[in-house]
């Protein structure tokens, strides 16, 4: 391998040409990159929960539903109403909207009883003209189940304009346009927008944006940590190319394979950022370290290749292994991660090792310079090593005691994503949804397929009588806002048929005659979404006023329970929707991600064993590595961050950092273990823990500047990629000096060692 | 001399527009005349297909008589046979030039008729993609409310057709900005249709196929009309069969009391 690195020094520039050139195609290949912000195809088709979602689908569509809010205090007057009718009429010009099936005071028919006969005018066609005519709206409205408190708050003062959308939309279409016409609204009150579809994207752009302004500043940081480091600007730019070259080459590889951008690979850039720029600083420090020792700039990048060479070389493939851990998720967008996450650090280690060598031939040659930072930080690294080896039993003690509690914390870790809590509360989006959820039925849904092939069909009255008691015992529970259904079309054209005087029981041919008029006047999407072609499957949308994940579990989990005891196998329920989606991946999260860290953790020794020749120190690699593992979710638990898909990314992230701190840390170690385990433990604290301390500090201060996001997921994730930067660096500086020292107690040899040299060494 | 030949280029188009105009009116004239009826039942199946595929079939027996030639109103009475359990369900219409319509919805299973809300141009009938607007401009062509432009001639599915443009006058109050009709030369029938909405958009296509003469009379009907909604996706199809045409309808049938005995 050496003769093939020799090119990149003694060939520089047709190595910096053919990078150059590499470089040039997979940016290239970035043109093909595409964003995708739904999670359609995101769980396995054999998932059972997803099988239900589809055959939900196959019968009733999509049907995910934009709405637009129209608050003011009162929507009671000739304005409102004139600005409901224009919303609407621009609502069904939006892109893949069914525009005959939204839904607005301005479509619907205000089906009443009246002294003559049955009204079915539009509710504002034509607009009210007199005070009795409002009046008489207001109370049509309040009479009516299907509107009031779904369509038109209670309180009279927001009203919905709703639709579905087609099932193949595409969310940023369907937002610009929305946000179209919040922004041109001049009419009277305030406009909201909201709906599944608007919050995927609202936190999709809202974490996109945020990362666009906080990353940048991030890598500043991180690279005033690297001038810091070497003092130099080759000790920078040379690591920033480096960087930058990874993620275009893994960018551009994710084109190539039409890898989509996802809310998980949005992350790739920043994990990239934090293992390239490692790999970056160890070679450069090397090469900064081994300066005065060689004449020539050939000598001093061989020497620095034959020192840093195999550590980084097994670093990249043991993390580009862990990473391929990710694929045992079911999830696609973390198997395509895993995918990406392997090319990434092969790419990094492969520039790292080639790039930097053949860059390193057009600077100067440079001179050690030492600073009295650098002195600090060998002085520091030092210390650590020194407490450990002087208060190892109380350490060991102190970690146990750690790792049970950060066991105990991790357990009641809460699985899934709250979209809500996602956004600042300032956000229009949360407003919008808080607004939908206080003041009407919600904004998520669950969609529930009854099947009634057992009755002859839905319009059976037998099952007709057991559905609405079914769904009566669901609205009751606590997370529902409202459940729209074909009772409810039946229970309103049957009440004002009937002069309210008759008894709710309908026979079969009052149910199927109330469907027919509702038909009369219904657009054939509008019946399509209350029931099937052959009245054999009604379709329930169950609206939610809750966004938190265990909600929803445990109302899925209790309305399972009620259609039993109320339907005793003679019906079929199958559940859909934004909601089951959301509580399928949060079940694959948590099994997915404890089979993730064990096989990450097979990876990892199965490497080190073939690379040590040795399971005891396999097993010592890992250790450092498996505490920080666990403080890291301790850590989440105990400040009630969510593991939800994008912080499942960290266990390839705590790997990655883990495995390039404990290798370089274990092959210095090996290097200096004849002189006793002291001075070994000395030097490297001196040598490779001055580079992991360069490392860590700079990412730990370049990554908390994500924490001054306003958007949760990219502030938890700023925090833990911070924090998880620390506990390996803490770990590996504390845990390997005291598995040394119980390892060989014997050969602490204090006299070999001669502190005050090594720190001006090095 | 330049200004001469435009001003002949001017008049002579004023002329052919003229003459183009004329001709469109008698067309359409033809065409009313062997459109309109006294008196029409049928029986009539249709189907209503949403965009997703999903079909909703119905079949019903329907009555139409002229109430008011000049006035273009008619009496409707539709009553579903299938399916079973909708069966006997029926609507009566009564249409007035100077008034609201009155309507009446009869469901067995109320045993009574109910008055209902009188439907509105852009009201969809009976929940298909054909709106009460039309229905009326197929039974009788409103001559009076449209202004027509001869275009040309085109074969639509085998037969040569006029081609022309019906823009209405401001008094129609129409849905659309514009029709344009192909009516067919052999049968004076309409055999396709498009509607452009307020905004100019292609909102529906119409199609008529089948066309062949009632039996006994020389009376063309077509037996089979397509609806399509552009806009939305949907479609309606209607199978027309032993149609009677003129033969002299009870006018008794058209009341409250007469549905309430069905």
């Amino acid at each position: 391998m050496h003769k093939f690195l020799r090119m990149s020094y003694t060939h520089p520039k047709s190595t910096l040409l053919i990078f150059i050139i590499i470089t040039c195609l997979f940016g290239n290949g970035m043109k093909s990159l595409y964003q995708k912000n739904s999670f359609a195809g995101e769980l396995p088709t054999d998932d059972p929960i997803n099988k239900n979602i589809e055959a939900v689908k196959d019968v009733f569509g999509d049907r995910s539903m934009v709405m637009i809010g129209l608050e003011t205090n009162t929507i009671y007057t000739e304005d409102a109403a004139q600005a409901i009718i224009q919303l609407t009429d621009e609502l069904k010009e939006v892109p893949f909207v069914l525009r005959d099936e939204v839904k607005s005071l301005a479509t619907l028919e205000n089906v009443s009883n009246r002294d003559w006969g049955l009204s079915s005018d539009g509710f504002l066609d034509p607009i009210p003209s007199s005070t009795d005519e409002w009046k008489q709206l207001k109370n049509d409205i309040a009479q009516n189940e299907i509107i009031s408190g779904s369509l038109v708050s209670e309180d009279g003062s927001l009203t919905v304009v709703a639709a579905p959308l087609d099932d193949d939309f595409v969310g940023g279409k369907v937002y610009d346009a929305l946000l179209d016409i919040k922004n041109n609204y001049k009419g009277v009150g305030k406009i909201h927008i909201t709906g599944a579809p608007i919050l995927v994207e609202d936190v999709q752009r809202g974490i996109s944006g945020d990362s666009r302004k906080f990353i940048p500043i991030a890598i500043v940081f991180i690279f005033i940590g690297f001038f810091i480091c070497f003092r130099t600007l080759a000790g920078v730019l040379l690591p920033v190319a480096m960087v930058i070259m990874s993620i275009i080459w893994t960018m551009g590889t994710m084109g190539y394979l039409s890898l989509p951008i996802t809310v998980v690979s949005n992350a790739l850039p920043v994990i990239m950022i934090a293992v390239a720029s490692s790999y970056g600083i160890h070679f450069m420090h090397a090469f900064y370290r081994l300066a005065d020792e060689y004449d020539s700039k050939e000598a001093l990048i061989e020497a620095t290749l034959n020192k840093i060479a195999s550590p980084i070389f097994i670093t990249g493939i043991t993390s580009s292994l862990g990473s391929l851990s990710l694929l045992i998720f079911k999830i696609k967008s973390l198997q395509e991660f895993g995918i990406i996450g392997a090319f990434g650090f092969a790419y990094a280690t492969f520039i790292c090792l080639w790039l930097l060598p053949s860059l390193c031939m057009f600077i100067k040659k440079p001179k050690l310079k030492e600073h009295g930072l650098n002195n600090r930080i060998g002085l520091f690294t030092r210390k650590i090593t020194e407490f450990s080896l002087r208060y190892r039993t109380p350490i060991i003690a102190g970690y146990m005691f750690l790792a049970v509690a950060a066991i105990w914390q991790a357990s009641h870790i809460q699985v899934g994503d709250n979209y809500m809590k996602f956004f600042p509360k300032s956000h229009d989006g949360r407003i919008a949804a808080t607004t939908f959820n206080d003041k009407l039925d919600g904004v998520r849904v669950m969609d529930i397929m009854v099947d009634a092939s057992s009755f002859e069909n839905i319009k059976d009255e037998k099952f007709y009588q057991q559905l609405l008691q079914f769904q009566n015992e669901v609205a009751a529970l606590g997370a529902i806002g409202g459940i729209h259904s074909y009772t409810q079309v039946v229970e309103h054209i049957a009440k004002n048929l009937n002069d309210e005087t008759k008894e709710t029981n309908w026979t079969n041919e009052e149910i199927a005659q109330y469907l027919m008029m509702y038909e009369l006047s219904a657009t054939p999407g509008e019946a399509g979404m209350l029931y099937d072609e052959d009245y054999k499957k009604a379709h329930l949308q169950v609206f939610m006023t809750s966004s938190s994940p265990e909600v929803h579990l445990a109302t899925y989990q209790k309305i399972k329970g009620l259609f039993a005891d109320q339907f005793q196998g003679n019906a079929e329920i199958k559940f859909g929707g934004d909601v089951m989606h959301r509580i399928s991946l949060g079940k694959y999260i948590v099994t997915g991600k404890i089979q993730n860290i064990i096989v990450a953790l097979i990876i990892l020794l199965l490497t080190t064993l073939i690379i040590f020749r040795s399971v005891k120190k396999g097993i010592y690699t890992l250790v450092p590595i498996l505490f920080s593992l666990i403080m890291v979710f301790g850590f989440m638990g105990l400040m009630g961050m969510r593991l939800g898909i994008s912080t499942s990314l960290l266990t390839a992230m705590i790997v990655g950092i883990g495995i390039d701190f404990s290798v370089h840390y274990l092959i210095s170690f090996y290097k200096y273990e004849s002189q006793g385990t002291k001075t070994a433990l000395f030097n490297t604290c001196g040598q490779t823990g001055k580079a992991i301390s360069y490392d860590a500090v700079s990412n730990i201060v370049g990554f908390s500047v994500l924490s001054f996001s306003g958007f949760l997921p990219v502030q938890h994730f700023g925090w833990l990629l911070a924090f998880s930067m620390l506990l390996i660096y803490i770990n590996t500086l504390v845990i390997f000096p005291i598995l040394f020292s119980l390892k060989k107690e014997s050969q602490l040899t204090p006299a070999l060692v001669q502190p005050k040299n090594l720190i001006l060494k090095n | 001399m330049r200004i001469i030949i435009c001003i002949v280029c001017l008049c002579s188009s004023a002329l052919m527009y003229g003459q183009s105009s004329n001709n469109a009116f008698d067309i359409i004239k033809k065409y009313q005349e062997a459109s309109s009826i006294e008196d029409l039942q049928s029986t009539i199946r249709y189907k209503n297909i949403s965009k997703k595929g999903r079909v909703q079939e119905r079949s019903l027996e329907q009555y139409i008589f002229q109430k008011d030639a000049s006035k273009n109103t008619y009496n409707f009475l539709l009553k579903f046979v299938s399916p079973a359990d909708i069966s006997g369900t029926s609507s009566l219409t009564i249409q007035h030039s100077s008034k609201a319509d009155d309507q009446w919805l009869y469901l067995p299973a109320l045993r009574r008729a109910k008055k209902i809300s009188a439907s509105k141009k852009g009201d969809r009938f009976m929940g298909t993609e054909m709106t009460y607007e039309d229905l009326s401009n197929y039974l009788s062509e409103p001559m009076e409310d449209y202004n027509y432009q001869l275009e040309g001639e085109e074969v639509v599915e085998g037969n040569t057709c006029f081609k022309i443009l019906a823009t209405p006058l401001p008094h129609a109050k129409s849905k659309y900005k514009k029709r344009i009709l192909w009516i067919d030369k052999a049968t004076s029938q309409q055999v396709q249709a498009h509607f452009f909405n307020k905004k100019d958009i292609l909102q529906k296509i119409f199609s008529a196929k089948d066309i062949r003469k009632i039996n006994g009379t020389n009376i063309y009907r077509a037996h089979f009309i397509k609806i399509e909604n552009l806009l939305t996706k949907n479609r309606t199809e209607v199978y027309y069969e032993d149609f009677v045409i003129n033969k002299g309808l009870d006018k008794n049938i058209f009341s409250k009391s007469y549905i309430e005995t069905l």
